[in-house]
């Protein structure tokens, strides 16, 4: 697949650092703002960018328009749910296994009207140990009218000492349906690491093509300063994650009622499940003691979810 | 509606004096704020053995920091500039905002019912410009109306300085959490005190950081807390609206 050039104006926007830096840095994030050694922000191999739009043609959803710039790429497409064979399944790959001090990633995922797509990762998304500055990740993802969209990536590993910022924008059509979800892990288990890391910053807003806002979730924690397993953060838990279905095919009631019953018997999961602001749609958190029984919770929730919103059960996608 | 305020300004020369007053009743549970009816995930946890008396203060602390501080607290303070600002649009986007991080069902719908209580009584009671046009606002669904931005303009227009206002609204939670508590039997009333000193600083200490902050930052993060919340709503005994 060959990068398109002239995209928004040629390549020269990507190289401009606006393009890649968050804006309006977070107090927290801000903290760590100081220069990198040997290769600094902005250095080749730093900027990890994509920018894919996605669209239905021909009876199956294709990549229409891709630039990609080194570390993150991706394959070509894959189609592997038997009961959606038109559901683009695409892999977002990273080159060098994680986030290093100083990386700044850019994901821009535009999913035209009626586009069925799933994102993932190919593994999970380690976070390396940071002496100076941080890692950056900002997300723009569109959902256009009418589209399916799934964006469930692999858990995040925040390593000792990591500094993280993840910037996570969706734009959904109110006739879209999306399903998105997160997940945090403790660190380096094997090492006997439980959140060792300096700062885990996750902000997602989610709103109207109009700009107005449905929702906003943001986790935030700083171990060097309050370790999270706090009574009122994890409480005796490890492991946190976040499972939003946005949609209004089905009334925001059914689905919690669907996704409290499916979760009920998931006794080593502690899980709440509730409705969105704004009549969106339904939110569920889960707390766990370790990253095998929330993915088996995290799999339940998908796979009811998506029952319920195109009629198909969950595809086995082979990971791992 | 009553003109107490300009009544008293004739025989009372020290101001400071009376905004005290005003946020002693505010803050009071004999006020019809609705505030002591909550319990803020603690009835859930109690019911599900998940909390005793050793765990109650720093539960309470880390809720003040981490999700009342950032959120109500932060929404709070920039109601209270809206009016001093004379930009009401700063408190309807704050109090927007504030229902979008709500996630928990249960929490964002008591927060707009007492918020709406607590307009109609102080439009009432105090009137001033900014409650009056914020009252018509909640009434067009032009904004949610959540108890802590309404506070933050019913305080403003009181002439409570923000830092006081938010004080207020932190101790009214904290109390009406140990409050919960001893009604739940976690904890006596002895206890129960002890806990509320004890939690004087971290109330100071979060309503600082909250106090400045802009719109953009009103956020939550107490995921043990919300996923209590969200357990709430489906618990077959309830003596708490949440």
């Amino acid at each position: 697949m060959s990068s398109v050039v002239d995209v928004h104006g040629g390549t020269r926007l990507y190289r401009d650092p606006n393009w890649y830096t968050p804006p309006e840095l977070p107090r927290e994030v801000q903290a760590f703002d100081t220069p990198v050694a040997l290769l600094g922000v902005g250095s080749s191999g730093k900027v990890g960018l994509l920018d894919l739009e996605l669209a239905p043609v021909g009876g199956a959803t294709r990549v229409v328009r891709q630039f990609q710039q080194m570390p993150l790429y991706l394959y070509h497409p894959i189609y592997l749910d038997p009961g959606r064979p038109d559901l683009a399944f695409i892999f977002l790959l990273q080159g060098g296994g994680g986030m290093l001090q100083g990386d700044r990633y850019r994901l821009d995922l535009t999913c035209q009207p009626g586009s069925a797509v799933h994102f993932t990762t190919q593994a999970a998304s380690k976070i390396y140990r940071m002496e100076h500055n941080f890692a950056t990740q900002i997300i723009n993802l569109s959902a256009g009218a009418d589209s399916y969209v799934e964006y469930l990536p692999d858990p995040v590993i925040p390593y000792r000492d990591s500094r993280f910022y993840q910037r996570f924008r969706v734009s959904a059509d109110p006739s879209a349906s999306l399903i998105l979800g997160e997940t945090l892990l403790p660190g380096r288990v094997a090492r006997g690491e439980s959140h060792a890391y300096t700062l885990y910053y996750s902000d997602l807003e989610v709103r109207s093509p109009d700009g107005s806002l449905i929702f906003a979730d943001r986790i935030v924690f700083d171990p060097a300063e309050l370790s999270p397993r706090s009574p009122s953060r994890l409480g005796p838990f490890d492991v946190l994650s976040t499972f939003y279905v946005i949609s209004r095919r089905r009334p925001p009631q059914e689905l919690a009622g669907a996704l409290h019953d499916a979760l009920a018997e998931q006794v080593t999961v502690l899980a709440g499940v509730s409705t969105l602001p704004n009549e969106a749609g339904v939110v569920v958190r889960l707390l766990g003691p370790g990253s095998l029984e929330i993915a088996r919770a995290f799999n339940l929730a998908w796979n009811t979810a998506r029952q319920l919103l195109i009629g198909v059960p969950a595809p086995d996608l082979r990971k791992g | 509606m009553l003109k107490v305020l300009d009544e008293l300004d004739g025989h009372f020369g020290d101001e400071d004096l009376l905004t005290f007053v005003s946020s002693l009743q505010l803050t009071d549970s004999f006020f019809p704020s609705g505030l002591y009816t909550l319990s803020h995930g603690l009835e859930s946890l109690t019911q599900e053995d998940q909390i005793g008396a050793a765990d109650l203060y720093e539960l309470i602390a880390d809720y003040l920091r981490h999700g009342v501080g950032p959120s109500d607290a932060t929404a709070l303070g920039c109601a209270h500039r809206a009016v001093e600002q004379w930009d009401l649009d700063l408190a309807c986007r704050a109090d927007t905002r504030l229902t979008a991080v709500k996630l928990p069902r249960e929490a964002r719908e008591t927060s707009i019912r007492l918020g709406r209580q607590l307009l109609t009584m102080s439009r009432w009671l105090f009137g001033g410009n900014m409650l009056e046009e914020y009252g018509d606002r909640g009434r067009d669904h032009e904004v949610p109306g959540n108890h802590a931005v309404v506070l933050g303009l019913v305080t403003a227009t009181l002439q409570i300085p923000r830092e006081r206002a938010v004080i207020g609204e932190l101790y009214a939670i904290s109390a009406g959490m140990v409050a919960a508590a001893v009604r739940l039997a976690v904890i006596d009333h002895r206890m129960a005190q002890a806990v509320l000193h004890r939690l004087k600083p971290v109330i100071v200490e979060s309503a600082q950081a909250a106090l400045d902050r802009d719109v953009r930052e009103i956020a939550s993060c107490v995921p043990r807390i919300d996923i209590m919340a969200m357990r709430h709503e489906r618990a077959a005994v309830r003596l708490f609206v949440s």
